[in-house]
């Protein structure tokens, strides 16, 4: 006790304690990948993967948290009236929709954009906008630990021709090593 | 408990001088740069927070504490960066180790605490809670017994609810005034 009680001694202990834990190579790495749609006429799919990225790549076996899941996305609507458009994700290894039935009928997907409204002519959705349109967020970081999932856009009415010009999915990881 | 440990701090600033002379007492206040630790999601911010200071033995001092953190907003190179940094509000004790209470002069010491870490992103529906912890290195350069200069480096763990942390670094400087010895 009287060691311990020493100024020096004292000095050691606590730098020992703040390097202590070995999770001081934990961190937060924050994944984008940008994607475009494949389809059109109302129906639009595409399979997010990000597990090419490097931080991925890196931290794949040590993820602990998705934190946060969110989206960049450029629409033009190019027709005369406002078109609404929801978006659902559902397991990458499920069969991939290519048409709007095959969607319908799955009963799996989860809905994470509801009914999004968007005007004719230009619409941009910031990263930091789309957490404000997202729903289901705990099921879409679920599918997204495995850095791999199908993404679908719906618009209706599906006559009207609009176009994702360009998206971005976001991923934020926590991750440490041992 | 947030709210009991806010009126506990201003409690213990009420307390009578006569019994402050007898345990050993003081009071402080400090600010600075709160830097992130390998998270993307944060930028560099700023911190401040108060502090009650209560001597056990000669070497070692508690201190109930209450700190408010803002990081920075982070920014991103691929996508626009519109990300808002988060604001941390912790409240618990630190134990400063070596330095003797309110000596003259220049003093070293450790620190070690633990609290509560409330983490808050608006934007991102965050609001959550973590017991964590923290540790670091002091030097207090006191002009009397009463009075005393005081700067931190301390690093912030925030345990995450799967494992690894959420970690933070601490850059502080601030005045201490103590009232018994």
């Amino acid at each position: 006790m009287k060691w311990i009680l020493q100024k020096k001694n004292m000095l050691i202990l606590t730098s020992i304690a703040i390097l202590f834990t070995g999770c001081l190579i934990s961190g937060t790495f924050v994944i984008n990948e940008k994607f475009t749609l494949n389809g059109n006429s109302g129906f639009y799919y595409y399979q997010i993967d990000i597990t090419g990225e490097s931080d991925w790549q890196d931290h794949k076996d040590d993820i602990d948290n998705i934190d946060v899941v969110g989206f960049e996305l450029w629409f033009t609507n190019n027709g005369a009236t406002d078109v609404t458009f929801n978006t659902y994700v559902d397991d990458f290894y499920n069969p991939l929709c290519t048409d709007t039935n095959c969607l319908n009928n799955n009963s799996t997907k989860i809905k994470i954009i509801d009914n999004l409204k968007l005007i004719p002519g230009s619409t941009h959705i910031t990263y930091g906008q789309s957490f404000q349109y997202l729903v289901n967020i705990d099921q879409l970081r679920q599918l997204a630990k495995e850095g791999q999932f199908n993404f679908y856009g719906v618009s209706s009415p599906g006559g009207v021709n609009i176009s994702l010009d360009s998206a971005q999915v976001v991923v934020t990881v926590s991750a440490s090593g041992t | 408990m947030k709210k009991i440990v806010i009126l506990l701090f201003l409690l213990s600033c009420l307390i009578p001088t006569t019994l402050i002379k007898a345990v050993s007492f003081g009071i402080g206040a400090y600010g600075g740069t709160e830097i992130p630790v390998v998270q993307d999601d944060q930028a560099q911010g700023t911190t401040f927070g108060f502090h009650a200071r209560v001597k056990i033995i000669p070497v070692i001092v508690l201190e109930p504490n209450i700190n408010f953190t803002n990081f920075g907003d982070p920014t991103f190179a691929e996508f626009t960066s519109d990300l808002q940094g988060s604001k941390v509000t912790s409240y618990g004790v630190d134990a400063t180790f070596g330095a003797p209470f309110a000596d003259a002069g220049l003093n070293l010491y450790g620190i070690f605490g633990a609290g509560f870490y409330n983490i808050k992103r608006d934007q991102t529906f965050q609001d959550e809670t973590k017991l964590g912890w923290s540790g670091g290195l002091g030097l207090a350069l006191a002009f009397t017994t009463q009075i005393a200069l005081d700067a931190r480096s301390k690093l912030n763990v925030i345990p995450s609810d799967n494992g690894g942390s959420k970690k933070s670094l601490s850059l502080i400087g601030g005045l201490n005034f103590y009232f018994g010895k």
